[in-house]
């Protein structure tokens, strides 16, 4: 059969066949907008995993960051004019710094430690946001914070597409959208394969072995740290100018389990887990709304479902299907 | 200063729940090696437990803590049964359990939202008026919260040393195979041990929501700040982490008073980096050696 | 000594994570024995003894106490039924006194006044552990651990007692009193099953000795004739 790099450049043909076709191919806007939304999903998705499945560190702080770029890009563009097509490089790397800041302070402590801590910083963050009451600046009579409060922010600034391209700035907005998944999956593809990823996998898996052949730990961890940042800051810029506003949401424990259940129903640690499980995620998430306020419940429930019954997530077990099947031909040849 | 009473009340008072919730996640930690992220939500539970109890169903107040009990030691067993006992054979149980209990707390989170509604709700198991202790006039509502604390405190304590439960819990925290060879159930301790830092919980959960209000995410932020406790103390450290709780309540009330409410939370989080950094196994904690 | 089999363990394959460390092992263990089981390390002398109580679930084959079949059970269960091991490094409750790590031992007895007797007992075996009763069990030193972990061992009554490298990291001095205990419980009649890497002390003692190599046994024979069988000793045990 196929191997691995093969297979993989297979794989990715489909994906980009199917999803080049899409927008002209479904009915509506919001089919074509929920597609963007699991765009937008598998690559954040692919950046913490990138942490959490390929270096093995349990990190929550990923979101906070994408919200960070978001924020970063909404403020440049509300507070200083800045087009979001300048916003969003530099987005990019000062949630960098700032993953770098958060991996300064928690990669020195292991396992659990490490989320508890993240997760912590998270929520702090959030709380800060929402709690921010103090008036920076006035607008009329209105008051606005600094970190925009609760409202959050809008009407800094888009993508320019809608003047572009007037009708079609959603499929516009969709391949731009696109593009981004594509460069952050090869990006994330040719870390993986290349020694670095190597060594964040040696450091997951057998952690003392890894350190005895001059695998620095802390400085390994504070790498990928700061690599899985760039484009989960731009991912988070790109979120702002294409929906156009922002908020404390972002943030949120909910959002932050969404994201966290694509990985893991994916396959944590597995290339195309992220997206997998995006597309599945979006797709229950659609079903769901038939329940209404049993949405969030749900999504829980499958969460600890999956954690229990399929660790290995759906990219593994398909992996394992395939293998038995290959197995039994075998057999069966043989 | 003229302050620094007042200051000292909110510290005992505050210092003395979050000593429930840390000494309910150290145990779970000592004995499991299990975050369990969904404490909060069986913080909030037994809020709601006491709630419904006595407005509901028409109970005295001292009922409320009865049902916050019961309910969380039942969420515990629950807990245990439905999810950690599959569970415990996977190697990489210390990260799945931490997803799983996140997406048990959403989900009930969620529930008590559908239940109860998002307003917030006061808590009827409280008691109103006020003490003068010297200069300082307290609520009864404090003083009820911290002799409840360092009773069931104790009363964990000397269970903890001299019973029979208490001994199994402690071997099987020191030294699970061990117990194991000298016939102690493990599995058994491990449903105890989530039933009673249930239980303990949704005590914590009754007092806290009587100094705030009940509302869904009411467990979220004190069992973070609760957990960070216990890892700056040494996780599984339950006098260190008792402990800590007292002395990090201190700290937010002298920062929430001089700086404002809100900056309490992200001042404890810097300090306690600022110690994970200097000492990364806890203050109080001991350098393991781990067998590679 | 009855002679009869206590322990019997048949064709047993035991590992971890789908790799094999033992392979085919049988043998047996006469009520009122001494049976010692030698072999470098890494080769599964510990994996056997865990197999045995239950820490580790045999993937193959089967051990049966008596007229029972015990593989597969949880570790309490063959705790319960008399199956005691004394760990390798002790594993000792650290933060625990020596008095209460003592009654540990006795977990499954529910009658104080035998717990008693057998403390007294263990006591009278072992009468440093009764000076040193109060003291925390991190704060003494490797021989007194070794006691202490063997003493609580004996707490628990027990038909079998196994003890996992009882010399290990000792002083020889103290690894003669170690010896002097278990030929004294060995005198009263007690069956037991020893793991040593080197058998020295265990030959005069023990009634049979089997050679643990890589996972299989690969030689048996009385005590007293390893010792004729230097060869042997130098091949597998690096003299």
């Amino acid at each position: 059969m196929l191997s691995g790099v093969a297979r993989d450049i297979l794989i990715a043909f489909l994906f980009l066949a199917v999803f080049a076709t899409l927008p002209f191919v479904l009915d509506g806007r919001y089919y074509t907008g929920q597609i963007v939304t699991i765009f937008f999903y598998a690559v954040v998705a692919s950046q913490w995993n990138l942490v959490f499945g390929v270096a093995g560190i349990f990190s929550l702080a990923q979101m906070a960051l994408f919200a960070f770029g978001a924020y970063a890009t909404a403020m440049l563009g509300f507070y200083l004019d800045w087009s979001v097509w300048a916003a969003m490089p530099l987005a990019g790397l000062t949630t960098v710094l700032v993953s770098i800041l958060i991996g300064l302070a928690c990669l020195r402590l292991t396992g659990a430690y490490v989320a508890l801590l993240t997760l912590s910083i998270a929520q702090v963050v959030y709380f800060l946001i929402v709690t921010d009451t103090d008036c920076f600046v006035m607008e009329g009579v209105r008051c606005r914070q600094f970190t925009g409060g609760a409202v959050g922010f809008s009407q800094f600034g888009d993508l320019g597409t809608r003047k572009a391209f007037r009708g079609d700035w959603l499929t516009a907005n969709y391949f731009i959208v696109l593009a981004l998944l594509i460069v952050s999956m090869l990006f994330t593809y040719v870390i993986v394969k290349s020694p670095m990823g190597l060594a964040f996998r040696a450091l997951r898996d057998n952690p003392g072995y890894a350190i005895s052949r001059g695998i620095g730990r802390f400085k390994y961890q504070l790498l990928v740290f700061g690599l899985s940042a760039f484009f989960t800051g731009i991912a988070g810029g790109l979120w702002a100018s294409h929906f156009r506003a922002i908020g404390p949401n972002l943030l949120s424990l909910s959002l932050m389990l969404f994201v966290l259940a694509t990985m893991v129903v994916g396959g944590v640690g597995r290339f195309w887990g992220p997206l997998v499980g995006a597309i599945l995620l979006v797709g229950a998430d659609e079903v769901m709304r038939e329940f209404g306020e049993y949405r969030t419940l749900g999504l829980g429930l499958i969460l600890a479902v999956f954690v229990v019954a399929m660790p290995q997530g759906i990219v593994g077990l398909l992996k394992a299907g395939a293998a038995c099947l290959r197995r039994r031909l075998k057999e069966t040849a043989g | 200063m003229d302050v620094l009473p007042y200051i000292l009340v909110t510290a005992v008072t505050v210092g003395a729940m979050y000593s429930l919730a840390t000494l309910g996640l150290s145990l779970v930690w000592g004995a499991m090696g299990m975050l369990n992220m969904a404490h909060g939500t069986m913080l909030t539970l037994g809020g709601y437990a006491a709630y419904s109890a006595v407005t509901t169903l028409g109970l005295p107040w001292y009922f409320g803590f009865v049902a916050a009990i019961l309910l969380g030691a039942l969420v515990g067993a629950i807990l245990y049964y439905g999810l950690v006992r599959f569970m415990l054979r996977n190697p990489a149980f210390e990260t799945n359990i931490i997803i799983a209990t996140v997406g048990i707390a959403i989900a009930l989170e969620n529930l008590v939202l559908k239940i109860y509604g998002g307003q917030p709700l006061g808590q009827p198991v409280s008691l109103h008026g006020t003490l003068r202790l010297g200069v300082v006039p307290v609520q009864t509502q404090n003083i009820l919260i911290v002799v409840m604390s360092v009773t069931i405190m104790v009363l964990v304590a000397w269970t903890l040393k001299t019973s029979r439960v208490g001994r199994a819990i402690r071997a099987t925290a020191q030294n699970r195979e061990a117990a194991q060879l000298m016939g102690v159930p493990i599995r058994k301790v491990y449903l105890k041990v989530l039933a009673i830092s249930g239980a303990l919980a949704g005590v914590s959960g009754v007092l806290l929501s009587s100094l705030t209000q009940l509302s869904p995410p009411l467990g979220n932020d004190p069992m973070l700040k609760a957990f960070i406790m216990c890892v700056v103390a040494g996780l599984g450290n339950l006098p260190g982490s008792v402990l800590a709780a007292f002395v990090l309540a201190l700290v937010e009330a002298c920062t929430q008073f001089y700086l404002g409410a809100r900056w309490g939370f992200p001042v404890l989080l810097i300090l306690v980096i600022l110690a994970l950094i200097w000492r990364p196994y806890g203050v109080f904690g001991r350098t393991q050696v781990t067998r590679l | 000594m009855s002679g009869e089999t206590l322990l019997a363990v048949s064709d047993l394959a035991s590992g971890y994570k789908g790799r094999d460390v033992l392979h085919g092992i049988s043998f047996e263990v006469p009520e009122g024995s001494l049976i010692t089981l030698i072999g470098p390390n890494g080769h599964g002398k510990s994996t056997l003894l865990r197999s045995i109580s239950g820490l580790l679930r045999p993937r193959a084959g089967g051990i049966r106490l008596g007229e029972r079949a015990i593989a597969g059970l949880p570790a309490e269960a063959i705790a319960a039924l008399g199956v005691i091991q004394v760990p390798q490094g002790d594993m000792l409750f650290a933060d625990m006194t020596v008095h209460e790590n003592l009654t540990m031992g006795a977990y499954l007895e529910r009658d104080r006044s035998v717990i008693r007797r057998r403390l007294d007992e263990v006591h009278a075996i072992l009468p440093r552990l009764k000076e040193r009763g109060r003291q925390l069990a991190s704060t003494l030193s490797g021989g007194e651990r070794r006691m202490v972990g063997i003493g609580r061992g004996l707490m628990a009554g027990g038909k079998l007692l196994m003890l996992d490298e009882p010399s290990l990291g000792l002083a020889p001095i103290v690894i003669d009193r170690v010896y002097e205990v278990i030929a004294d419980l060995k005198a009263s009649g007690r069956t037991i099953l020893l793991v040593e890497e080197n058998p020295m002390r265990a030959e005069d003692l023990s009634e049979r000795v089997h050679l643990l190599d890589n996972g299989y046994i690969v030689w048996s024979g009385a005590g007293r004739e390893l010792s004729e069988r230097s060869e042997l000793i130098e091949t597998y045990l690096g003299g």
